[in-house]
């Protein structure tokens, strides 16, 4: 199936995730071209289109003779045309599924956001069966929430297969949201605010983290579907009991542990008398050689760790056969038609995340800040505070920059399970959340000096 | 504690004092070894079983307690487990034997341990545990008598363990280096020393059959177990160790932040200027370095103490787990701990041990300190955004392993209407009984009843009704709050 080179086109090539996308194609030495309004760089072949236009869309993917399509277009979030995110995120993807099925495309990637399930309440650990809320947030999540369902829906229209990944909190270099809100905050001196007790989780994912998550999608969108255990179509399934066992491939997926995600914390091996350094021995232990390729070894292979779930868990052997009484015709344990979280796996307290990039702005303009204590607001005061300055800027005429929004955003625990990505897709974060923070202040600093953050505004 | 010492805590620290007393007044030993009916399992009706006990409340400061209330004839097992590797750190730790002699004697201990007969007295008069090894023979003859099994474990850790100290404590005799240079070689260390414990005592679990037979073969999650505990003490006891000349601190952590030798981490001791402060603060991030490096074996503590089946194993466990987070949360920032030993307080132990009966009561204990610790970091510090991931694992876990939107209200499992996950599980069972009413209207009860939340026809049903009501207010509140919203929006446009 996939012998026959893959042609990929990124839709929004040019945006934060979409050009991380393109370049990764490019490391690995593919083809790729670029479909988006504007055109930023000029290693790929570029098509500029409407994407609420199916014949315009349809017309770039047979000249570039696309064969995978990865749809991350939308606008940026946090814009006041409501009517913008249902015309781009929503019609937008129509007409480029629609596209799909007319030139017979087999892939489709879509770009989705965490932010699809985010009513402002906490968000604990969840997993993909979590349906979006029935009030949403925003028209921005709304849209990419109505986006996502008939990207998933599409899947085996006309041989297109589809699935979409739901990344949160994306950062790195090329990021105009997150680094530009950030220093704006330092910029002003009021770095000290704290506003909640600060311990919410909440989840960041690298850009280029975010980008191989498409690729591996891409990659195992199409491969050997998961083999379903034998069940009689005829019969659905009307109970748990009647849910078939199983299939040996499917418990191949979920048995073995997941490792520690230590990218940021430092990973040490621990040894132990089966697996360790030699040490400083004056005679070799009998079996050295063994245990010590053993500790060096690395892939080690699965762990003899046991597998320890609740039955809230979503691979508890319960939650499954829920899912497939649900829907008998899938497995959550494939790819096409499926839902993904994409996260750094490292979730970290929210304000630490701000003050490690305002520790790193420190480097490069000494003296700015002055070491204040921090300045805790309750959340409730938070609130208070923050409709004041909405009405003051409802007064005034102007665009009031703290907002409940923020209040809401700052206090609340948002973190996700992403063993569905590791285990289904193979997904492991390769950039940890500090060497990350590292790279996109590097980046933004070297755009600062440059000068060029005016000008891409 | 005297009357007088009550009345100043009282005084002082009511919330403590009533941890205490509540301690004094609830918590009773839960086996007597003395007790004549024990006497098959704890050997108390033997003399030289009963010199082992005695030496175990010599030698043991913290352990004694939690040895005893282990159930059946475990406790007599891991006490005598614990005097051979206590008789095998003093002769390791004795810095008045030479090496020539000290190497034959330690790598053949694990042979000393089973000769009948066998005892030592080449300890220095300082060596507090010197009487142990005078007097050994009473323990020789308590490990012959044990079941083969648990023996064979006990004198294969020996074995191991010898064997890494003899190697480690030669290191230092011929080639004067003092340090542990890499943190590699510090997690070997902690191995030899704690790691083995772990792997030991996992084993015995799992012969005595109160266990899991696999948890024997749990080696990472064992040695985790005995590294956590190992490395917290290594923390606390820096300036104890650095006076007696023992570094344990590996050079890797503390190297990066301007220091040659470890004493000098010490050195803004008594001194005010700036020069002082720049001591103090890169010392105060080497600490912070070591406590991350602990912390890193939290979350397999937490995985070793969920698979725990038997109570009095689990707090034999537990407590020490527990207690090693408490003092790694005492010693993060806390410059004190250069200067001086520092210990968490009595009140502060005493509820520990009440409280750790059970993984999630733990896992909450564990978030609790993470948190504390958290607090408690500095975003100047080097580890500052890696100490914050690290507490966040122990988040996960809680999570993960016990989520939170499940509240047991009067033993009755009850999900929280706020949370988001009660959607997944309130859609799920809505589809279901959808489901179930088109197929087959008969199988409604049964089908509710095997697959409620604990089985049980009416919790389920009752369980349900709540979720119902709760989410119908929230949506409700949440709708009007839209509405509201909506209107306020319209008329800022």
């Amino acid at each position: 199936m996939s012998s026959s080179k893959e042609v990929y086109i990124v839709i929004g090539g040019s945006g934060f995730v979409g050009r991380h996308i393109v370049q990764q194609l490019l490391d690995r030495g593919d083809i790729v071209s670029v479909l988006d309004i504007v055109q930023r760089h000029h290693d790929v072949p570029f098509y500029s289109a409407d994407i609420t236009d199916q014949s315009q869309v349809a017309a770039a993917l047979r000249k570039s003779g696309t064969t995978c399509i990865i749809h991350t277009a939308s606008p940026p979030a946090g814009l006041k045309d409501e009517a913008l995110y249902y015309r781009v995120n929503v019609d937008g993807t129509k007409a480029i599924i629609a596209a799909a099925v007319e030139t017979g495309i087999r892939k489709l990637v879509f770009t989705s956001s965490a932010g699809v399930v985010f009513d402002g309440s906490d968000i604990i650990g969840a997993d993909e069966r979590l349906p979006p809320p029935r009030v949403p947030m925003d028209a921005y999540n709304d849209s990419k929430a109505k986006a996502e369902a008939a990207v998933l829906e599409a899947n085996g229209k006309g041989g297109l297969l589809t699935v979409a990944l739901r990344p949160a909190g994306i950062f790195g270099p090329g990021d105009r949201q997150v680094m530009t809100g950030l220093y704006q905050v330092y910029e002003r001196g009021q770095t000290h605010f704290q506003i909640g007790d600060n311990t919410n989780l909440f989840d960041w994912t690298y850009v280029g983290n975010v980008a191989r998550a498409h690729l591996l999608a891409a990659d195992k969108l199409d491969a050997s579907p998961l083999p379903l255990p034998p069940s009689n179509p005829e019969k659905v399934p009307a109970s748990l009991d009647e849910v078939p066992p199983l299939s040996e491939e499917e418990t191949s997926l979920i048995i073995y542990p997941l490792s520690s995600i230590d990218l940021t914390t430092g990973y040490h091996r621990v040894p132990t008398s089966d697996a360790r350094p030699l040490g400083p021995y004056v005679t070799p232990p009998h079996n050295a050689e063994r245990i010590l390729s053993a500790f060096k070894d690395p892939n080690p292979g699965p762990s003899s760790r046991p597998v320890v779930r609740t039955r809230f868990d979503a691979f508890s052997p319960h939650s499954l056969a829920e899912s497939k009484l649900l829907d008998s015709s899938k497995s959550p344990l494939q790819v096409a038609g499926q839902v993904f979280f994409i996260t750094n796996g490292e979730p970290c307290y929210f304000w630490d995340f701000p003050r490690t990039v305002w520790h790193h702005l420190d480097k490069y303009f000494p003296g700015h800040r002055k070491g204040r204590g921090i300045f805790t607001l309750p959340k409730l005061v938070g609130m208070a505070a923050a409709s004041a300055s909405e009405w003051v800027g409802w007064l005034i005429g102007k665009e009031p920059t703290f907002t409940r929004f923020k209040v809401t955003f700052s206090c609340a625990t948002r973190w996700h399970n992403i063993e569905k990505a590791r285990r289904v897709l193979g997904y492991e974060p390769q950039v940890g959340v500090e060497e990350g923070v590292q790279k996109m202040v590097e980046w933004w600093y070297a755009e600062y000096e440059a000068g060029s953050h005016r000008t891409a505004h | 504690m005297g009357a007088l010492n009550w009345f100043i805590l009282l005084v002082t620290h009511p919330l403590e004092f009533k941890s205490l007393l509540q301690f004094y007044l609830y918590h009773e030993q839960n086996r007597d070894i003395k007790a004549l009916k024990e006497h098959p399992t704890s050997g108390w009706d033997r003399e030289s079983m009963q010199r082992c006990w005695a030496f175990l409340d010599k030698t043991s400061r913290s352990f004694a307690a939690v040895i005893k209330e282990l159930e059946g004839d475990l406790a007599r097992t891991i006490c005598l487990f614990y005097l051979v590797l206590r008789g095998l750190d003093t002769i390791e730790d004795d810095m008045s034997i030479s090496d020539q002699v000290k190497q034959p004697i330690l790598r053949s201990f694990h042979q000393h341990t089973v000769t009948p007969g066998w005892k030592f007295d080449g300890c220095g008069p300082k060596e507090k545990d010197r009487q142990l090894l005078v007097q050994y023979d009473v323990v020789v003859e308590e490990v012959n008598r044990l079941n083969p099994d648990y023996k064979a474990v006990i004198i294969d850790i020996c074995h191991k363990m010898e064997i890494g100290m003899a190697d480690y404590a030669h290191k230092a005799a011929t080639t004067g280096i003092i340090y542990l240079d890499t943190i590699a070689e510090y997690d070997l260390y902690c191995h030899y020393v704690a790691g083995l414990v772990g792997e030991g005592l996992s084993r015995i679990f799992s012969v005595s059959k109160k266990e899991a037979s696999w948890l024997g073969d749990q080696l990472e999650l064992s040695n985790s177990m005995g590294l956590l505990l190992q490395k917290t003490n290594i923390i606390r006891d820096y300036r104890e160790d650095v006076e007696q000349k023992r570094f344990f601190w590996p050079r890797e952590i503390w190297g990066a932040y301007g220091f040659a030798e470890m004493r000098d981490m010490c050195a803004w001791e008594g001194r005010e200027g700036a020069e002082a402060e720049d001591i103090k603060a890169r010392a105060t991030w080497v600490q912070s370095g070591m406590v991350l490096n602990a912390l890193g074996h939290a979350v397999d503590a937490l995985d070793y103490l969920r698979v725990l089946k038997n109570q009095t194993v689990f707090n034999f466990c537990a407590i020490p787990a527990t207690m090693a987070l408490a003092t790694l949360e005492l010693c993060f920032m806390n410059p004190d701990m250069f200067l001086r030993n520092i210990k968490i307080r009595k009140a502060e132990a005493a509820k520990l041990i009440m409280r750790s009966t059970n993984p999630r009561e733990v896992g909450l204990i564990f978030r609790d300190y993470a948190r504390r610790i958290h607090a408690k970091a500095n975003p100047k510090d080097p580890n500052f955004i890696r100490i914050s991931v690290a507490c966040g694992k122990i988040e996960q876990w809680n999570e993960q392993q016990y989520p939170s939107f499940v509240r047991f209200i009067n033993d009755k499992p009850f999900l929280d209407p706020r949370d988001a996950r009660t959607r997944t599980v309130g859609l799920n069972n809505q589809l279901k009984s959808e489901l179930v009413k088109k197929s087959r209207p008969e199988s409604i009860r049964a089908d509710v009843a095997a697959n409620g939340v604990n089985g049980s026809d009416d919790t389920t049903s009752d369980m349900l009704k709540h979720i119902g009501g709760a989410l119908a207010i929230v949506l409700s509140l949440a709708g009007a709050t839209l509405f509201l919203a909506i209107r306020y929006m319209g008329s800022t446009a």
